[in-house]
């Protein structure tokens, strides 16, 4: 088979079918940063500096199959309340709570001091899904900086899809009600909630859902987005799969058929091990987008599950490119590849901490070009 | 059914309000502090066991937990009275998420996990200083070390803090266990610890077989 273009080669996955090669896109804009000597806050606030970055990382592995053009400052400065959003949440910045070289971290709130009391889940079925922006920490020159981002990124992304023929990896975030509540309530109070009065989260997500969709689709037309990543927040290992079925799923699906039929496609972002859960995943949109999975769950099975059904992206296990070797990388990936490539729905890819060896990740990047072809 | 089995079978059911009211009663009823501490204890062990067993949650093990210190806060005042003894303490820890990193969700149940064992937890909580660690060690006089973390460069804070601990004539008598999701053997040996895990539960039993505790 001639060789596919990436926008090719990413759409003949995602539709389960084989193209020329399995598909190759690591996640790690920080990573990138370091292969220019660049700090994280240079990446994280500066849209050109990050894709001259990615680009560095492009064609130093010779050619990816997604490109990450600056969507990170984006999902920071997300007005939409979900789980990167400084404007809710205690995320400590580069360049602002930290050193330029350091990466963001979220600073988990203390059980006894949540940013959403038990109180406001009255006030959100009082008042509606608003009641969730008088938590909103931002002043006007955060949004102004918000604003600025999609007329920035969108000439970066175009470059992209027409000069490199690469698709763009996301461009923008979906809130869903679970992730929201539990980053604003903190993980410890929203899973003792879900506990002590279930049916009245259930009312209040039920309230979320409905905004958080209206919101999300808002704001990735202002980024002018064509694939947003949608989180499933608290699941997997955190609840058993009934309280998944009943708290988790019904919401994840009307946020998913919302994103899908509004046009974008889904990075779906499951991290954690959702071994247990994955034949719910059935009922997600098929071959709507691309489900990312971490090494905690078996992608071995997922591909036995929803192989006809969803394109599967991820897998290897971030750590084994700081503290790997060569070998272990390489047959990680043959081992990802002969479970899952038959039949296509596969992108290779692991979330790159900025401490990760190129020579390792460029392992992972020239093994599957090689033993992926089809 | 004894009403200490019954307590024990209500916290293993998660029943928070009739835990906290069997609690109550008992001690009305002139039953000893210390007992019903016991019955609550195996009911966190059974908890816990359901874990490891994947028949229960994280979720699960966040409820019996706060029901456990629901307890223990109307169990405290009486231990202190000569209503039965204080617990034996099987080891003194020390405990934090490393310099730089600000994760502290399975910390927080691995320290909830270790109390009910019967450890006397020091935590001092998130982004600790390897000196900070040192210290707390010293004044408690630990012979347990937990460092967490799930960044990966929690690995050179964390490799740092054993290397304090080596210079103040410390290492010999403190266990280290380390912890967080990227955890691995090769993360452990690289720390210079004696244990890790990725799960809370599981960090336990081992750092329980390592001080030979039944």
């Amino acid at each position: 088979m001639s060789e596919m273009t990436a926008i090719e080669r990413v759409n003949t996955h995602i539709n389960l079918e084989e193209p020329d090669r399995v598909g190759i896109a690591p996640m790690g804009e920080f990573y990138y940063a370091q292969l220019l000597d660049m700090s994280i806050e240079d990446v994280l606030v500066d849209p050109v500096k990050a894709d001259q970055a990615f680009e560095e990382g492009f064609k130093r592995h010779g050619g990816l199959d997604m490109a990450e053009t600056a969507f990170l400052l984006a999902s920071y400065m997300s007005v939409v309340p979900d789980g990167f959003s400084t404007y809710y949440l205690d995320w400590h910045l580069p360049g602002r709570e930290r050193d330029p070289y350091d990466i963001p971290n979220l600073n988990e709130r203390a059980k006894e001091d949540p940013i959403m009391t038990e109180d406001d889940y009255d006030l959100v079925l009082k008042h509606g899904w608003h009641r969730l922006f008088s938590f909103r920490r931002a002043g006007l020159e955060d949004l102004n900086l918000l604003a600025s981002i999609g007329p920035a990124v969108a000439p970066l992304a175009q470059k992209w899809w027409g000069q490199y023929q690469v698709p763009t990896m996301i461009d923008g975030g979906f809130g869903q009600p679970v992730g929201v509540l539990a980053r604003m309530r903190g993980t410890t109070n929203f899973l003792l909630d879900l506990r002590r009065r279930p049916q009245k989260m259930l009312e209040v997500m039920d309230v979320l859902c409905d905004g958080l969709i209206a919101f999300s689709l808002a704001q990735a037309e202002m980024l002018h987005a064509r694939t947003l990543i949608l989180g499933a927040g608290t699941a997997a290992d955190f609840i058993s799969p009934q309280m998944f079925e009943k708290f988790v799923l019904p919401f994840l699906i009307r946020c998913a058929h919302a994103a899908v039929e509004a046009g974008y496609r889904l990075q779906y972002h499951f991290d954690t091990n959702w071994t247990p859960m994955l034949p719910y995943l059935k009922e997600l949109p098929p071959k709507s987008g691309y489900l990312h999975l971490d090494e905690r769950t078996d992608i071995i099975e997922a591909k036995k599950v929803l192989g006809d059904h969803l394109c599967l992206f991820g897998n290897l296990k971030p750590a084994l490119f700081r503290f790997g070797t060569e070998e272990e990388v390489e047959r990680r990936v043959k081992e990802i590849i002969d479970g899952c490539a038959p039949g296509g729905g596969l992108i290779i890819s692991a979330e790159l901490t900025a401490d990760s060896r190129f020579e390792l990740v460029d392992k992972m990047v020239q093994v599957t070009k090689t033993y992926g072809a089809y | 059914m004894s009403d200490m089995q019954q307590l024990t079978e209500l916290l293993v059911d998660m029943d928070e309000s009739a835990v906290l009211e069997g609690v109550k009663r008992g001690l009305e009823a002139g039953d000893k502090a210390q007992d019903i501490l016991e019955a609550l204890s195996e009911g966190m062990n059974l908890v816990g066991e359901k874990y490891g067993a994947k028949e229960y949650f994280l979720a699960d093990l966040v409820m019996a937990a706060e029901i456990f210190k629901e307890s223990m806060e109307i169990l405290e005042p009486r231990l202190g009275e000569g209503d039965g003894l204080a617990r034996e303490v099987c080891g003194r820890m020390v405990i934090g998420t490393v310099k730089g990193d600000l994760h502290d969700i399975g910390k927080n149940i691995f320290v909830a996990l270790a109390r009910n064992a019967g450890f006397a937890v020091t935590d001092l909580g998130i982004d600790v200083a390897p000196e900070a660690f040192i210290e707390q060690v010293k004044k408690d006089n630990a012979n347990v070390l937990g460092l967490s973390g799930i960044l990966t460069f929690s690995l050179d804070a964390m490799a740092k803090t054993v290397d304090l601990l080596k210079e103040a004539g410390l290492r010999d008598q403190v266990k280290v266990i380390v912890g967080g999701l990227p955890v691995d053997e090769r993360w452990c040996e690289l720390a210079g610890a004696d244990a890790h895990s990725d799960d809370a539960y599981e960090g336990l039993q081992k750092l329980l077989a390592l001080l030979e505790v039944n």
